[in-house]
């Protein structure tokens, strides 16, 4: 029911009115409801949160001995600010996200705007579009790494035969290995945008088009002034979803590069799990992650706040 | 008559005495009775496959039979074995009583008393003295030794033979190594590197190859030229040494062989174990220095284009021939829910029949004798094998525990930088030293672990 219809006096006479004690009593009643959702996501979100918080402030080492972890304040936020791999990391998880997200906005919406206008065959362009989704990231990691092999590659072997080039050293050197990043991120993700904008399409009205039609709209101006300004809510909902996604990318990289070759592809994710999982320093890595997490915060409060403003 | 009663006596002595002791060693090795326990054993993954598979198959059911106990194997995959372990214990989980790590693993967890020490077996000269140094912190052992490892030289004999080199002698000396390198190494028309009209975007044959991922596989075979040139990453008091002269020679080297002289396949950072093997079994590079295990899939034609075609030796040197020792030890947490059982186990496993078992699948045991009779009675790789063990150095890194993976990691990082040309060696490595002795001042390394070692 809408705040419309509660607001509305004919719908309000038709429920019985409620004195201030039952209120409460519902109020407990759906609080009541709720506790069991509240408390398993206070132990598996809270709780980790607070843990990582709090870590972030201590010299907590995997390996430390009982008794000698201590509050040290922000001396691990100040080391990673000071360490040369962080702004590395940072740098190219910013060039990351902001090169990946973008490519696949746009691919997603090419797709999306020829799948609307298929007529047959529609749902089997769309099983099969969304074929790199059901891949497990290891396995999809893995299958790329193959593909991307200098001797053995299948991509190569294609470069060669075709003449195009004599092959490129995908994983190899610093560029090309960032690329290849970007090549299987936008090749697995692409798909999720795919189904997001179709989504958002099937809601714009076919009326409008067919007005803009008669009166003699092309194209691109049908685009320009009915698709693109009616599908902007559901495109920063997939820009935060996926601009999400991104930054915190960790298994293509982890599989593929392992941040190299010399650390060209080091993102902020992979460079928290090394300082937990191969430095042990729990709390430098809680650093980072907060750090992470701060930053992502602020960006996704940027975008929901746009996505209020209404259309225009 | 006396006489003849007497040698008949002092032979009996002999023989009583001699079957006391054996009986003595055999009584230590077996379990007690531990009818109805489990104990959980942490293994990496892909030792459950062969040619690891049958030895573990083994050590269960002699182990389960003599002892009551039952044997659970937790496969983990390699790279997340350790971080894995290591939770559990932090997290208090109780979850693993035991498991088998590489050469890296009882130094690391023992210093850092995740792990407890394990009986060593009453015969323990019989065992190479590297090995139980690599799993010993000070004079306990805390990996019962279950596998030794050494490099070992691979050549082609047919490209030696076709590059006008005697098909049974390798390389003595490094330089020799990369002087060949280059006469082996070949393009699609024939050419070698540096002649006109070399193609170097179209090589058929490299002359080496070289693991240059950042993992694990890219450090372990750089230390082989980093001990030959007489180079370390700590003397013998732990300072910092891997900028000396000696080691910049050995990335030198390195960095020579792929940037300059094109023996390396251009694509070697992303070199890992599987795409150097599968580059060797496909036929496409003369000479390697690896691990043995490469031995028995280059005779297996199911997978190797050469069969019958590969040599193996001594690695050659520079200043020695000095390279680097690997192997498996079997290791008992501290936490251990079953620790008298996982104990048991550890002698288990240090048992001669368990070096026979290890020897028969084809990996170098850690027993002495065990090695004497294989070598004396089998073919290559053995030989090899034994020929290289002797030149085998501890990786110092090992010891600094919780600094290991970090060091190795900054490691392999320089050796990346090298190679591509980002920094000279010798900017390479010695940013590499500053970042060491980073890590081990904040590791306490200095403080609270260098005095255990």
């Amino acid at each position: 029911m809408t705040q419309a219809s509660l607001s509305n006096p004919q719908v309000s006479r038709a429920w019985p009115q409620k004195n201030g004690r039952s209120r409460l009593g519902d109020r407990a009643f759906g609080f009541l409801l709720a506790s069991p959702l509240l408390v398993i996501m206070a132990a598996i979100i809270a709780y980790p949160l607070a843990y990582a918080v709090i870590a972030s402030f201590q010299n907590f080492r995997l390996t430390s001995g009982p008794g000698t972890i201590r509050f040290i304040g922000f001396d691990n936020y100040l080391w990673a600010l000071g360490d040369t791999q962080f702004w590395t990391a940072l740098r190219n998880t910013l060039l990351y996200a902001g090169i990946a997200v973008p490519a696949e906005l746009a691919l997603g919406l090419l797709i999306a705007l020829a799948l609307r206008n298929l007529t047959r065959g529609a749902g089997i362009a769309r099983t099969i579009l969304i074929m790199p989704m059901m891949l497990a990231p290891i396995a999809m990691g893995l299958m790329w790494k193959f593909m991307f092999n200098d001797q053995l590659g299948i991509i190569n072997h294609l470069l060669k035969l075709s003449g195009i080039s004599n092959g490129v050293l995908w994983l190899s050197q610093p560029v090309t290995a960032f690329i290849s990043l970007l090549i299987v991120e936008i090749w697995a993700t692409t798909p999720i945008m795919v189904i997001l904008l179709s989504a958002g399409l099937t809601t714009i009205p076919q009326e409008l088009y067919d007005a803009a039609k008669i009166d003699g709209a092309g194209r691109w101006q049908r685009f320009r002034n009915i698709t693109w300004p009616l599908l902007q809510p559901v495109v920063l909902v997939a820009l935060l979803l996926r601009g999400m996604d991104a930054f915190r990318v960790f298994d293509i990289v982890y599989i593929l590069t392992q941040g190299g070759p010399a650390n060209s592809t080091d993102v902020l994710s992979y460079y928290a799990y090394r300082l937990n999982f191969e430095s042990m320093d729990v709390g430098r890595a809680s650093a980072v992650s907060v750090m992470m997490l701060v930053t992502l915060a602020a960006a996704g409060l940027i975008l929901i706040n746009r996505m209020r403003k209404p259309v225009r | 008559m006396s006489a003849r009663l007497l040698t008949i006596g002092v032979a009996l002595s002999a023989a009583l005495a001699t079957s006391t002791a054996f009986a003595d060693e055999d009584v230590w090795f077996q379990p007690g009775k531990y009818d109805g326990r489990t104990v959980n054993i942490v293994v990496n993954a892909s030792q459950l496959q062969p040619p690891f598979a049958p030895i573990l198959q083994e050590l269960k059911d002699s182990f389960e039979k003599a002892s009551g106990a039952k044997v659970v194997y937790n496969p983990l995959p390699e790279n997340d074995l350790y971080k894995k372990v290591r939770l559990s214990i932090v997290g208090k989980t109780g979850a693993y009583d035991g498991m088998f790590t590489g050469a890296g693993g009882a130094k690391d967890f023992g210093l850092s008393g995740q792990i407890v020490p394990v009986p060593a077996a009453p015969d323990i000269a019989d065992f190479f003295p590297g090995d139980v140094s690599q799993y010993s912190i000070g004079d306990k052992l805390y990996g019962a030794p279950l596998s030794s490892d050494t490099n070992i030289l691979y050549w082609r004999k047919d490209l030696f033979e076709k590059a006008g080199l005697d098909p049974n002698t390798p390389p003595a000396t490094y330089q020799e190594m990369q002087d060949w390198a280059v006469k082996l190494t070949t393009d699609k028309n024939g050419k070698h590197p540096g002649e006109e009209g070399f193609d170097v975007n179209n090589i058929d044959i490299y002359g080496l190859a070289f693991k240059g991922s950042k993992k694990l596989a890219s450090t372990w075979e750089w230390y082989n030229y980093l001990f030959a040139f007489g180079g370390n990453v700590f003397d013998d008091k732990f300072n910092v040494v891997v900028n000396s002269p000696e080691a910049v020679a050995s990335l030198a080297w390195l960095t020579e062989n792929f940037r300059d002289k094109h023996v390396y396949p251009s694509d070697t950072l992303s070199f890992d174990y599987p795409e150097f093997n599968a580059l060797f079994l496909q036929g496409r590079v003369a000479m390697a220095i690896n691990w043995p295990f490469m031995y028995q899939l280059a005779q297996d034609p199911a997978q190797s284009k050469v069969v019958g075609l590969v040599n193996v030796g001594r690695k050659p040197a520079a200043k020695t021939h000095a390279g680097n020792i690997g192997g498996w030890s079997y290791n008992v947490l501290v936490d251990a829910p079953n620790q008298d059982v996982a104990l048991d186990f550890a002698k288990w496993v240090q048992r001669k029949a368990t070096a026979e078992q290890v020897a028969a699948a084809g990996i170098v045991p850690t027993r002495i004798s065990v090695l004497d009779s294989v070598v004396g009675s089998k073919g290559d790789p053995w030989p090899a094998i034994a020929a290289n063990l002797p030149d085998g150095q501890m990786v110092l890194p090992l010891a600094t525990g919780d600094s290991w993976m970090p060091i190795e990691e900054v490691l392999q990082i320089a050796i990346q930088e090298s190679l591509l040309g980002q920094k000279t060696p010798q900017q390479a490595l010695d940013g590499a030293a500053a970042s060491i002795k980073e890590i081990l001042d904040r590791n306490g390394f200095y403080t609270n672990i260098l005095g255990q070692n």
